[in-house]
């Protein structure tokens, strides 16, 4: 989440976040997927504040990555907590925009031209 | 035995006299026999003699009792003086005897203890030279202990500072192992490792850091967010080894003030590592946590076999602070958990106390006073309701101090700044922090007037003069040149927060 070298000191550790899981039980959570809270689905008592404030953070649709700096949590971290989250039905995930169905660059640069060239 | 000038005078009279009786006796003795024959006046001398001699030994015999009764005065004088001198001596070694278990009893401990010396019990009455010699063992026994209590300082400061470097050094390994497994986002085997190291190197830090404590110091570092106090026992129980048994439940939002944060997720590891290591190792150690009309309380139960009476009312005296223990005093097999408890309880006003458990192990109560309490907002109110996210703390706190708080530190900490730090997640590219969706969430009042402003524009744009078009058109050119450039803006709009940031 910290750029390269950065490092951000936190009295609450990764292990303890995530209760020691390294890996999501999910592997389909990406840093671009797209998380979507149910708001009507409160949290059970037991949450921690993490799980509450991604939860309450993804009313409205928001990725991974965006979850993770807000959170200021690392985004492997996050997946753990958000896959958790969906597991349990109080998150949705929803794919991110696949990258064939992105505009390509080459094109959008074209295009540009173009407009330019109108001028 | 001094001579009254009177008994000296009497012997010399004595030799003039005794002879005198002698001599006129001895004439009286051997004249009898011729005094019957001789005439009257033999008779006459004779009974001159005679009674010369009585009155002589009239004088002597009265010599005799004068001297006698000189002899006996003095005897009873010097009885009496004999009296007075024992009585003396007497009282003089009571007197030294009482000093002297006064030095040992009452004014050597005073020395011992640091407290203020009281003076001699019988100050004028002493001999002069004993009293000196009982105010010099005094200086020596004070000079000993000052010296001691130097050499226990110094000692106490040694292991100090290695206590720290011990810390410090830990604390590097778990910025190392967060900088790698930042290094490998994706990478759950290096995910794994790192909070293996990770974890480690937090109950190193808590040895030495308990170290430091119990030599009288403070946590020796400090967090600058208060921190809700379900994640206090969270960050404690990753200082403890079965960090996965402890299960804390209760109020979400309440709060350590930032000052007490460290002091008190250190107590409270001791506690989880306490209860832990005395109860059984499949069962749970559950914390409560919940706000009180006095500040608020974190309950620690065990399933344990609990303590004997004795032991308790011990451990309750140490983790209450009222009995406080020092390195030297935890034992060959140190015992140093519950006495790190006292040293906080007692210096930052928590109340730490024992009590059997309804579980059959020990339930440990720490109530924070209310002056270290606070109210977070609701986890995850904050960050998303601003339209241009702030920029905060990610990059602009210095990285090295080691003092800054958790993402759970408050909401005013939440709002990291998606355009510094998001690209910086790196995976994701320079698209993702920047798109807000507003899909999925009900419109709030803002952004319903901000829905009007951006309404109105477009309604103009229906009919457009040629000079709004030409303007539009120059706006839009502007702006994609910036996107083709898009790397140095982006770096550019990185400077720019960050300048915010070191400005605010």
């Amino acid at each position: 989440m910290s750029s390269p070298g950065e490092y951000h000191d936190s009295p609450l550790r990764p292990y303890v976040i995530t209760r020691g899981r390294s890996r999501p039980t999910r592997n389909t959570l990406r840093v671009d997927t797209l998380l979507l809270a149910d708001p009507d689905r409160p949290l059970p008592a037991s949450a921690g504040r993490q799980e509450r404030a991604l939860h309450r953070m993804c009313v409205r649709l928001l990725s991974l990555a965006e979850a993770a700096v807000h959170l200021e949590l690392p985004v492997s971290v996050v997946t753990i907590l958000a896959s958790d989250l969906v597991d349990s039905g109080h998150l949705q995930a929803r794919s991110g925009i696949p990258a064939a169905a992105r505009p390509d660059r080459e094109l959008l640069l074209e295009v540009l031209h173009g407009l330019r060239s109108l001028r | 035995m001094a001579r009254s000038p009177s008994a000296v005078s009497l012997p010399r009279a004595d030799r003039v006299l005794w002879p005198a009786a002698l001599a006129g006796t001895a004439c009286l003795l051997l004249a009898a026999p011729f005094a019957g024959d001789a005439g009257t006046g033999w008779t006459a001398a004779w009974g001159g003699a005679a009674l010369a001699v009585l009155v002589l030994l009239d004088r002597l015999r009265r010599r005799h009792r004068g001297a006698a009764a000189e002899a006996a005065r003095a005897a009873e004088q010097a009885r009496r003086a004999d009296a007075d001198r024992r009585a003396r001596l007497e009282t003089q070694a009571a007197l030294v005897r009482e000093e002297a278990e006064y030095l040992v009893r009452t004014r050597i401990a005073a020395v011992l203890d640091g407290e203020p010396v009281p003076p001699p019990l019988h100050g004028g009455l002493l001999d002069e030279g004993v009293a000196r010699e009982l105010e010099r063992v005094l200086d020596v026994a004070a000079d000993a202990v000052e010296e001691g209590r130097e050499r226990r300082e110094s000692l106490r400061l040694a292991v100090v500072a290695l206590a720290r470097r011990v810390q410090a050094a830990a604390h590097r390994i778990q910025e190392e192992a967060s900088l790698m497994a930042d290094r490998h986002p994706g990478n759950a085997d290096v995910l794994a490792t790192s909070m293996g190291v990770d974890h480690s190197a937090a109950q190193q830090a808590r040895l030495a850091q308990s170290l430091a404590v119990l030599c009288g110091e403070g946590p020796g570092q400090q967090w600058q967010e208060p921190l809700a106090l379900v994640d206090v026992v969270r960050a404690a129980s990753g200082r403890i080894t079965a960090y996965r048994r402890v299960e804390v439940s209760g109020d979400p939002d309440v709060a350590a003030a930032a000052q007490v944060v460290e002091p008190l997720i250190h107590l409270v590891a001791e506690l989880l590592a306490n209860a832990t290591q005395s109860s059984p190792p499949a069962t749970a150690v559950t914390v409560t946590v919940r706000p009180v009309q006095r500040g608020a309380v974190v309950e620690i139960d065990d399933g344990g076999v609990g303590m004997d009476d004795h032991a308790l009312e011990q451990a309750r005296e140490v983790v209450s602070g009222r009995r406080e223990l020092g390195i030297g005093e935890v034992g060959e097999v140190p015992q140093t958990g519950l006495a790190v408890v006292g040293r906080y309880a007692r210096r930052h006003g928590f109340g730490a106390d024992l009590m059997p458990s309804p579980y059959g192990g020990v339930r440990a109560v720490v109530l924070v006073p209310a002056e270290a309490v606070e109210m977070l907002e609701p986890a995850g109110t904050v960050p998303v309701e601003r339209d241009r996210p702030r920029p905060a703390a990610i990059a602009g706190t210095p990285a090295a101090d080691g003092s800054r708080t958790a993402a759970a530190g408050g909401p005013s900490a939440a709002p990291a700044g998606g355009a510094s730090a998001a690209p910086a997640g790196g995976a994701g590219g320079p698209h993702l922090p920047q798109r807000r969706s507003l899909r999925g969430r009900p419109a709030t009042g803002t952004d319903r007037d901000r829905g009007q402003e951006a309404a109105e524009p477009g309604g103009h744009r229906a009919a457009p003069t040629p000079q709004q078009a030409g303007e539009w058109m120059a706006a839009y050119f502007r702006g994609s040149q910036g996107a083709v450039t898009g790397a140095r803006d982006d770096k550019d709009h990185t400077d720019d927060t960050d300048d915010t940031k070191e400005g605010r």
